[in-house]
């Protein structure tokens, strides 16, 4: 017999000693296996690279509380409003649209016998920085903050569309004009259509873009400068004293308009 | 506005009053539907026209409550009684609705021998404009003849008083936007928004 018999014979008794039935075979068998596999799995890393790190998405919660007894304001002359948020969708998930009402479209001018009043976008302020568009007149460029410094950092997550009493009256601010043809709202805010009118209501359709680099995470603090071109005292008080919808309705006769 | 009177040696006066009823019925039958009716009516003796519109003379059966004369006008209100109504006439009163029926007094001037209106400026003058609020009925029995007559009151409300508590304004919800335009859902959303959370940021 020579020393290679002496090597069979040995592998031969540890086979029949791992294939056994005995509690030594067993864990042996076990510490076998997970040690293979600890192996196989430090191999496969090693080899694509993979960083053992956790990844972590940000999310914003947007919570909107609108009161249903606001009641929506009159303006004449020029005011700076917040307006109240009546629709909020989210088109995706980094993507929301939201309709802000800002007040109520009043009579026509000239003692209610005269062209309709027209209200303009003179200002929008965000976080109390003003914005400025670019040159689409819809699309946030940046904003001066509070130190007249222009930021851009905003730019292009944001657009702005101001409307002039319904869906189907969109209007440019002042001082912007664009040859981009104007969309109604119900074909900007997401699952309107067009019985969505918005009657008789001054309102803001504001788009905005998820960023938290760019601390851009929700509609915050938006404020509108909204002109109305019904100035004269005589319009102002005979359009409150005949409206029925936010005045005191009375009737023309009942009015001495001498 | 002042009525000038210095040139007439005599005049008279009386009260005229419109009530327009929307709904009024004219017959107890409840298979008529109402119709719109302007009742009007002075307490001359005679019938008066004024503006082309006839008032019947009630003279001494329609009395008006007293009202106070001031310089800044102020909201008051106002009884306004119509007595000698027939008893047959008690469904027409009952069935008919008169409250918040627009009422209208004036004082007009005119020639007491002809009961024709002067045609002066400020004639006829408005004395009072407002609402009827509320009316009460009353029969009185007359004993002698054995008949009994209807008197009815029309409490009114000034329209200054009504504008002194009237609340305007539309709210931000759908039933006070679909009270005015009936087929815009553009505010139903509203209530739906309170209390919604929405996760901006989070992938869809």
């Amino acid at each position: 017999m020579s020393f290679l018999d002496d090597f069979l014979s040995v592998g031969k008794s540890a086979v029949k000693f791992l294939g056994g039935d005995s509690i030594g075979s067993s864990l042996a068998r076990t510490a076998i296996t997970a040690y293979a596999l600890n192996r196989s799995i430090s191999a496969s890393q090693k080899k694509n690279n993979v960083p053992q790190t956790r990844t972590v998405t940000k999310v914003s919660r947007v919570s909107l509380n609108p009161n249903p007894e606001h009641r929506i304001p009159v303006v004449y002359g020029q005011a700076t409003l917040t307006g109240t948020v009546t629709d909020a969708r989210q088109s995706s998930g980094l993507e929301m649209y939201f309709c802000v009402t800002i007040c109520e479209r009043t009579g026509k001018l000239t003692l209610g016998q005269g062209a309709d009043s027209d209200f303009s976008l003179e200002n929008v302020f965000w976080n109390d920085n003003r914005i400025i568009f670019q040159e689409d007149g819809r699309t946030v460029k940046g904003y001066y903050d509070r130190n007249n410094v222009f930021n851009t950092e905003i730019d292009g997550l944001m657009s702005i569309y101001f409307f002039n009493g319904s869906s189907d009256s969109p209007k440019l601010p002042k001082g912007y004009t664009s040859t981009v043809p104007l969309l109604s709202a119900f074909n900007i805010m997401p699952q309107w259509d067009s019985t969505w009118d918005m009657s008789d209501l001054v309102f803001a359709v504001v788009r905005i873009n998820f960023d938290t680099e760019k601390n851009v995470k929700g509609l915050e603090n938006i404020k509108f400068t909204v002109k109305n071109s019904m100035t004269l005292p005589g319009d102002c008080l005979y359009d409150i004293m005949t409206n029925a919808r936010y005045g005191a309705g009375l009737a023309d006769e009942e009015i001495y308009l001498a | 506005m002042a009525i000038d009177l210095s040139t007439y040696k005599q005049i008279g006066s009386a009260l005229t009053v419109i009530i327009e009823v929307d709904e009024y019925k004219s017959n107890s039958n409840e298979n008529l539907s109402y119709t719109s009716q302007v009742l009007k009516f002075t307490d001359s003796l005679y019938p008066l026209t004024v503006d082309g519109q006839l008032y019947t003379a009630l003279g001494g059966l329609m009395s008006v409550s007293s009202t106070r004369n001031e310089l800044r006008s102020s909201g008051s209100s106002l009884t306004l009684a119509i007595s000698g109504i027939p008893t047959s006439r008690m469904s027409e009163i009952i069935n008919s609705k008169f409250k918040g029926s627009p009422v209208k007094i004036h004082r007009v001037v005119f020639n007491p021998q002809t009961y024709a209106v002067l045609d002066i400026a400020g004639n006829p003058a408005g004395r009072f404009f407002g609402i009827i609020d509320n009316y009460s009925v009353e029969e009185s029995w007359d004993q002698a003849n054995r008949t009994s007559s209807l008197t009815i009151a029309f409490e009114c409300t000034s329209l200054q008083s009504m504008l002194e508590n009237k609340l305007s304004g539309r709210k931000c919800n759908s039933d006070s936007h679909r009270a005015f335009y009936p087929n815009d859902p553009s505010l139903d959303r509203v209530t739906a928004l309170a209390g919604a959370n929405f996760d901006f940021g989070a992938k869809q």
